[in-house]
């Protein structure tokens, strides 16, 4: 209950706050120049009839971008990314990639896409250039790209080392690199960085933006963790269980960050203050001794700082309220 | 079509490269033929007398008898297990399913690459049988087989009709294998149906049994089941098929 009331608050700020934003989203993305790679239509999923796994999901994924789908644990991240893989069948709604139904093209579809899902899927008796072997074979590509792809992810020394002896973060290393043989258009990566150290993080990350911007694939990773996605997404679609509540470029989440956090002063006279403030600053809310005020910049913090003490009101305290992107994004989906 | 499907199939044959079911394979065509042959070596005493007459045949015929009932359709559950187990214990089936194959392919080049196992193990096994006789011969002359005639119709036929016998729990075994991810359970049900198989023996239904198949090409009762074997397989093989094409859930 609680958690329906403040999705539906914040989805009210949002549409307040984005109307702009979304109809600029809307413009893009039916701009000829970026079609979807990505589109389902009213897709939702049950495992065995229980409980609905997928609600209505929408999503619009365009061409060239890196469209985070955030979600935490369990939000339907994985069910998704199967269902447009043909891993789990279709039960109602429409997937289409590259503006075909993906149901009745599986194999021409299959031919542009490169995925990773979950931890990586290799053979561990085999080296990895033998685990990209296998690969190339299924999608029937030149023997060079597996130099190719080991040099890509920087896996050459280790080629023929056994896949068993390679670290985590190889291991992940080696699944894009089979991910990556065919040139794929498009690169399903399911938690890429699930489990890797900072550096593995890093790398990866780097890696993703190269293939964006060097070769203009599109990627779609998910991730359950914000910071992450920021740090790359130009994309974001935000699910929580199984329902998309957020989709749009980077810069409207951010835009919405802005927007929604506040200053919180703890002041000793609230009257006072809201009169000297009110006038320089649209005030959010009075509660007690606090007042809240939406915030700006640093400096600006500092000036109302000073118009508050020069006025003879007492500043006890003062602080950025909880409403960044990391704050959203828990509030959203914690419950 | 024809291409992807050769390539696929020689993917398919690199994934099994030195894993359990490669070994398994050596390993099972040579047991029974190295233990053959050092028991003659060890004990002339023993076999001389009862291989003085046809040795090769003997010979073939006595390899056969540990191998047929038992240890053939065993080493078929093992390695059909162990094959399909590969994708299972490495979670390798979604990406496998996610490479551009179309689901007779990826069910066809695995059932293939099975029988090209099954099938190198009855070459290795022969061969092995013949290796066996030779140094036995060359080591101790009382054995006559340098001096007879090696019986190659009946290796051939012999062979032929046990992989018959056989084609009908390929396809039980490897359906069961795709759909019970834990590998113990279509091992358990194979052994379990196989020795049903040598208990019902004597039954005149027997022959409705694909598990008991080789036991009766070996015990020669006619060649009735060779032909459900066949059928076993065609119907079996096709069912796996169709349920492949209609899972729910991949990998």
């Amino acid at each position: 209950m609680l958690l329906r009331c403040k999705i539906n608050r914040l989805i009210q700020n949002f549409k307040a706050i984005s109307s702009p934003f979304q109809i600029n989203f809307r413009a893009t993305s039916s701009n000829s120049m970026n079609p979807l790679v990505i589109e389902t239509q009213h897709l939702n999923f049950s495992f065995n009839g229980g409980q609905k796994i997928l609600k209505d999901l929408s999503l619009k994924v365009p061409k060239a971008s890196i469209y985070g789908f955030l979600g935490p644990n369990g939000a339907g991240k994985t069910t998704t990314i199967r269902l447009l893989l043909g891993l789990l069948k279709t039960q109602s709604g429409i997937i289409s990639l590259f503006g075909k139904d993906f149901v009745k093209n599986r194999i021409p579809v299959l031919r542009r896409v490169g995925s990773l899902i979950e931890q990586p899927s290799l053979y561990p008796h085999l080296s990895g250039k033998e685990n990209l072997e296998i690969f190339r074979l299924s999608y029937q590509c030149d023997r060079k790209r597996i130099g190719e792809v080991l040099d890509l992810v920087g896996l050459k020394d280790a080629a023929n080392k056994k896949a068993k002896a390679y670290s985590l973060g190889m291991k992940q290393r080696l699944a894009i690199a089979v991910s990556l043989l065919h040139e794929p258009e498009l690169l399903i990566l399911d938690e890429p960085t699930n489990g890797l150290d900072p550096t593995g993080i890093i790398e990866t990350r780097e890696l993703i933006k190269k293939l964006n911007r060097e070769f203009g694939t599109t990627i779609i990773v998910s991730s359950h963790m914000l910071a992450e996605v920021e740090k790359m997404a130009t994309h974001v679609g935000i699910i929580n269980k199984g329902k998309l509540l957020f989709q749009g470029e980077l810069s409207e989440l951010q835009q919405l960050k802005s927007k929604s956090s506040a200053i919180e002063l703890e002041v000793s006279n609230t009257t006072r203050a809201r009169e000297i403030l009110q006038e320089h600053l649209p005030l959010k809310k009075v509660n007690g001794t606090k007042i809240q005020v939406a915030y700006e910049s640093r400096e600006r913090n500092g000036e109302m700082n000073q118009m508050l003490v020069q006025n003879g009101v007492q500043v006890y305290q003062m602080a950025v309220t909880q409403n960044d992107l990391e704050n959203l994004f828990i509030q959203i989906t914690s419950e | 079509m024809a291409l992807a499907f050769v390539l696929n199939t020689k993917s398919e044959i690199l994934k099994i490269r030195k894993t359990a079911a490669y070994w398994l394979t050596i390993a099972g065509a040579a047991l029974v033929p190295l233990m053959m042959t050092a028991a003659y070596i060890l004990r002339p005493d023993v076999f001389v007398p009862g291989m003085k007459a046809d040795p090769w045949t003997r010979h073939l015929m006595g390899c056969w008898e540990s191998a047929a009932a038992f240890l053939l359709p065993m080493y078929v559950i093992l390695v059909t297990s162990l094959v399909v187990q590969t994708e299972y214990k490495n979670n390798t089936w979604k990406q496998v399913y996610a490479t551009p194959r179309s689901y007779g392919d990826i069910y066809f080049s695995k059932f293939l690459v099975i029988h090209l196992l099954i099938l190198s193990c009855f070459i290795l096994f022969n061969t092995l049988v013949l290796l066996g006789g030779l140094l036995t011969g060359l080591l101790n002359a009382d054995y006559h087989f340098l001096e007879s005639t090696v019986p190659w119709k009946t290796m051939l036929i012999l062979g032929s009709k046990l992989y018959v016998s056989i084609l009908g729990i390929t396809a039980i075994q490897y359906w069961l294998s795709l759909r019970l991810k834990n590998y113990i359970m279509p091992l358990g049900i194979g052994l379990a149906l196989l020795i049903t198989g040598l208990i019902i023996l004597r039954w005149d239904k027997v022959i409705y049994f694909p598990y008991a198949y080789t036991t009766l090409t070996y015990i020669k009762a006619g060649n009735k089941h060779e032909y459900y074997s066949l059928i076993w397989f065609a119907v079996i093989t096709m069912l796996g098929f169709i349920d492949t094409i209609n899972r729910k859930e991949r990998g």
